[in-house]
C-alpha cells in the first residue's frame, strides 16, 4: 500500500516537473496495467469567506492595476443555498471512487499506441438516474414538455411524454416524403443522381465553356484598347464601347475596326454565357420525377437522410440518423423516469460559488466605482468527466472531456447593499444545465498544450489530415450545451438553450498583451 | 531552479519527519498488548516560503518583485516544462507566504464493503483535514516563459495571466481517502 502511494506521488512530482512522457516499450508496457490511485472526499467543506483573497495583474485601459477582491469561494454540498449554510458533501465513494492512473495508451480507442498515458477521472456511473450524461437528457426533456405544453408538474414521465412527440413529429415528416415517392426512396435517390447527371452535368460544362470563352475575348479588346488611335478613342464612351464616330483622315484612327470587332466578340462571349446560366437555372424546376421537381425532390432527400441516414448505404429504411438517435435517448429517458417513479434518488451534488468584487476606475465621471460578481453553481455532478495526457516529440498532448450537470446556474451583478428584490431582478438563472465539452481526440487530434517564444499561452486542436478525419467524423466525441430553462429577473422565461454535436476541426487560443 | 525547489521540499519534508523518527525502540511484549493498532497520526503544521527574505535573488541587484521604489524579494518558483525541457514552461511564479493548520491527522483504516455493499476488502489511507487553514499573506502568480529559471537575460520572455495574495481563515473540512485501484 505505502509503495503503491509513493510510486503514485512520485510520477505526480516528475510529471509535474519535467511533463516529459515518453514511449514505453513493450517490457514496460506489460508492467502497466492501469492500477491506479483511488480518491475520495468525504463530507468535505471548502470556504475561503473568512479570508481576504485578492486577485492582481489585471490591469484597465489606463495600465492601473484593477483591483479584484475574491470575496468568496466555496465547495460545499448540494441545499447549501449559495454558499450560506455549511454543508458537507461527498466527491466520489469506495464504490465510485475518482481516479488518478497511468494507463497504457493501447487501452484507450482514440489513442491506440504504446505511450503511457496520465489521467485523471471523475467516478463512473452506469445506472442512467445516476449517469450525468443521461440524467442530463432527462432533465432537458422533462424542462421541454414544461415549456411546450405548459404542464410543468414532477411526474418523471413528462419527459418521455416530450421525446415521443419529438420522435413523432420526425416520424410524421419522415412518411410524408417516403408517401410522396410510394415509398421509393432508392428510385428518388437514383433519379436524383440521373437527373443531375444528364440535365444538369452537361449544363454546366457549356456554362463553363461559355465563361471560358470570356477571357480571351476580353484580353483580345483590352489589346486593341491599348493600341486604338487617339482620333478613334475620342469617339468612344470608354474601355468596352464601340467607337461609332467618323474619325477624319487628319486624326489616328490605328486599330479602329479590329477593336470594334473585339467589342462586339466580347459582348457575344457574355450574352453566350448568360444563356447558358438562364438555361440551366430553370433545368432544377422544370425537370421532373413523379411529377416533382428536382429541387423539391433534392430538398427532401437531404431531409429524409437527416432522419433516417443515407439512402445508399440503408437502402431507403431507417436504420441510422436523428430517429434512431432520438429513439436510443428515449430508452435512456424511459429508465431515468422509471428510476425516478419507483422512488429512487439521485445523488447529492456539489454547490460551488465565487463572488467577485472589481474597483473599475470610470473614466467619464473620474470616480472609482465598485462592480460585482456572483456566480453560483448548485448539485453539480461531474461524472464521465476525465483529462488525459501524454508526451509526443517533447510535447504536451491531451484530451479533456467535461461532463458537468448542474440543477441550476445563477448569476448576479448586484452587490450587498442591493435590496432582495433588487438582486432578483438583475439575476440571470438557468436551470438543468449541461455542458460536455470535449477537447482533443487522441492522436487524431489531440489537444497540443505550448508556450511560444515570447512567453505566451497557447493551446491548439491541429487540423484534421485525410487520413484521420473518417474515424475523427464518426468517433470523436462532441461538445454540447443543454440550459433547460434561462430565466432573467424572476419573471422572464427566455426559453431553452441547445448547442448539440458540434466539433472543432481547428482551434487555436493564444494569449497576448494588451 | 526545479532541483533547488525540489531539494527544498525534499529538504523540509525530512525535517518535518524528523522528530517522528527520533529514537524508536523495540517494543516490549507488555508494551505491545497495550496497543490497539488504532490511531495514528496528528500533525500540526505551520510552513512559511520565502516570507521574510528567502535565500533566492537576497541580494541587491538581484530580481525585484516589488517596484522600483519599494523593491521585494521575490518568493519561490514553480516550472514545469511542456516540450521535455525545452523553451515552453508553465510557471507558479513569486510564491511566499506562511500556512498554518492545527489537526491533520493521518490514518489507515480497513473497509470491509462499499456503500453499495459490495465486497471492498481494502486498507485506505485517510487523511483528516484540519478544519481551517491559517493563510498569512500567501501569494503567487501563474505565468507562461520560454525559461524554467528567471533570468534578466535579453532572450527571457515571461507573461504574467494572474496572482492571487490571501491572507485569513479558510475552511477546509472532511477527509481525503485514498486507496488503490484495479
Amino acid at each position: 500500500m505505502k509503495q503503491i502511494l509513493l510510486l503514485c506521488c512520485l510520477s505526480v512530482v516528475f510529471f509535474q516537473s519535467y511533463a516529459d512522457l515518453k514511449p514505453l516499450d513493450d517490457a514496460q508496457l506489460g508492467a502497466a496495467t492501469g492500477e491506479g490511485l483511488g480518491l475520495v472526499l468525504d463530507d468535505f467543506v471548502f470556504n475561503v469567506d473568512d479570508a481576504v483573497t485578492t486577485l492582481t495583474g489585471i490591469e484597465n485601459s489606463q495600465g492601473e492595476d484593477v483591483v479584484v477582491k475574491w470575496t468568496d469561494f466555496y465547495i460545499m454540498g448540494e441545499g447549501s443555498n449559495k454558499g450560506s449554510n455549511e454543508t458537507p458533501v461527498d466527491i466520489g465513494t469506495f464504490a465510485h471512487p475518482w481516479t488518478i492512473s497511468a494507463i497504457p495508451g493501447s487501452d484507450i480507442s482514440s489513442v491506440n499506441d504504446s505511450l503511457a498515458v496520465f489521467q485523471v477521472a471523475a467516478e463512473n456511473y452506469t445506472d442512467p438516474l445516476n449517469n450525468t450524461e443521461d440524467y442530463a437528457g432527462w432533465a432537458y426533456f422533462q424542462e421541454q414538455h414544461c415549456r411546450t405544453s405548459g404542464v410543468c408538474s414532477s411526474d418523471p414521465n413528462n419527459a418521455v411524454s416530450a421525446i415521443d412527440a419529438q420522435i413523432s413529429s420526425m416520424t410524421l415528416e419522415r412518411d410524408a416524403i417516403s408517401g410522396k415517392y410510394g415509398n421509393n426512396l432508392t428510385g428518388l435517390n437514383n433519379s436524383i443522381t440521373s437527373d443531375i447527371n444528364n440535365q444538369i452535368k452537361p449544363q454546366q460544362t457549356v456554362v463553363a465553356n461559355e465563361q471560358d470563352d470570356i477571357e480571351p475575348a476580353y484580353n483580345t479588346m483590352d489589346y486593341y484598347w491599348d493600341r486604338l488611335g487617339s482620333g478613334a478613342r475620342n469617339d468612344t464612351d470608354g474601355f468596352g464601347t464601340k467607337s461609332d464616330g467618323i474619325c477624319a483622315f487628319w486624326e489616328d484612327c490605328a486599330y479602329k475596326s479590329e477593336y470594334n470587332n473585339a467589342v462586339d466578340n466580347y459582348n457575344a462571349q457574355v450574352s453566350q454565357f448568360n444563356d447558358a446560366q438562364r438555361e440551366l437555372a430553370p433545368r432544377w424546376n422544370e425537370v421532373k420525377w413523379n411529377n416533382v421537381s428536382l429541387k423539391e425532390r433534392l430538398t427532401d432527400l437531404e431531409q429524409y437522410e437527416s432522419l433516417c441516414g443515407d439512402v445508399g448505404s440503408t437502402g431507403g429504411g431507417c436504420s441510422d440518423g436523428a430517429i434512431v438517435i432520438r429513439q436510443a435517448q428515449r430508452s435512456k429517458v424511459v429508465d431515468v423516469a422509471l428510476g425516478i417513479g419507483s422512488g429512487l434518488t439521485r445523488r447529492g451534488g456539489i454547490d460551488i460559488g465565487s463572488k467577485f468584487e472589481f474597483d473599475v476606475y470610470d473614466s467619464t465621471t473620474g470616480t472609482t466605482r465598485t462592480d460585482y460578481l456572483d456566480i453560483d453553481l448548485s448539485g453539480v455532478t461531474l461524472d464521465g468527466s476525465y483529462i488525459r495526457l501524454w508526451g509526443s516529440n517533447g510535447d504536451l498532448d491531451g484530451e479533456i472531456n467535461l461532463k458537468l450537470f448542474a440543477d441550476s446556474l445563477s448569476i448576479a451583478t448586484c452587490g450587498p447593499a442591493c435590496s432582495a428584490a433588487q438582486v432578483q431582478a438583475s439575476t440571470l438563472t438557468g436551470t438543468n444545465v449541461f455542458l460536455n465539452l470535449a477537447l482533443g481526440y487522441g492522436k487524431a487530434q489531440p489537444l497540443k498544450f505550448s508556450v511560444t517564444p515570447d512567453g505566451q499561452f497557447e493551446a491548439e486542436l491541429p487540423k484534421l489530415t485525410y487520413s484521420n478525419h473518417q474515424d475523427f467524423y464518426q468517433n470523436a466525441p462532441k461538445t454540447s450545451v443543454f440550459i433547460g430553462n434561462v430565466n432573467l429577473g424572476g419573471n422572464n422565461d427566455l426559453g431553452g438553450l441547445t448547442i448539440d454535436g458540434m466539433q472543432f476541426n481547428y482551434l487555436k487560443v493564444n494569449s497576448h498583451d494588451l | 531552479m526545479i532541483y533547488n525547489v525540489l531539494t527544498m521540499i525534499g529538504l523540509a519534508l525530512i525535517t518535518l519527519s524528523l522528530p517522528l523518527n527520533a529514537e524508536m525502540k523495540p517494543l516490549t511484549d507488555s508494551a505491545l498488548d497495550n496497543i490497539s493498532g488504532q490511531g495514528g497520526v496528528y500533525l500540526t503544521g505551520e510552513f512559511t516560503i520565502n516570507k521574510n527574505p528567502g535565500p533566492l535573488w537576497a541580494t541587491t541587484g538581484d530580481r525585484n518583485c516589488g517596484s522600483a521604489s519599494d523593491p521585494k524579494v521575490c518568493g519561490l518558483r514553480f516550472a514545469v516544462s511542456v516540450d521535455g525541457g525545452g523553451s515552453e514552461w508553465y510557471v507558479l511564479d513569486d510564491v511566499s507566504g506562511g500556512m498554518a493548520f492545527e489537526g491533520l491527522t493521518l490514518r489507515t483504516e480497513f473497509v470491509a464493503q462499499d456503500e453499495e455493499g459490495n465486497d471492498f476488502n481494502k486498507e485506505v489511507l485517510k487523511v483528516g483535514l484540519p478544519g481551517k487553514v491559517k493563510m498569512t499573506d500567501y501569494k503567487f502568480t501563474f505565468a507562461f516563459s520560454n525559461q524554467g529559471a528567471w533570468s534578466d537575460d535579453a532572450g527571457f520572455r515571461q507573461t504574467d495571466i494572474f496572482g492571487i495574495q490571501q491572507d485569513g481563515d479558510i475552511t477546509l473540512k472532511g477527509n481525503l481517502i485514498m486507496f488503490p485501484t484495479e
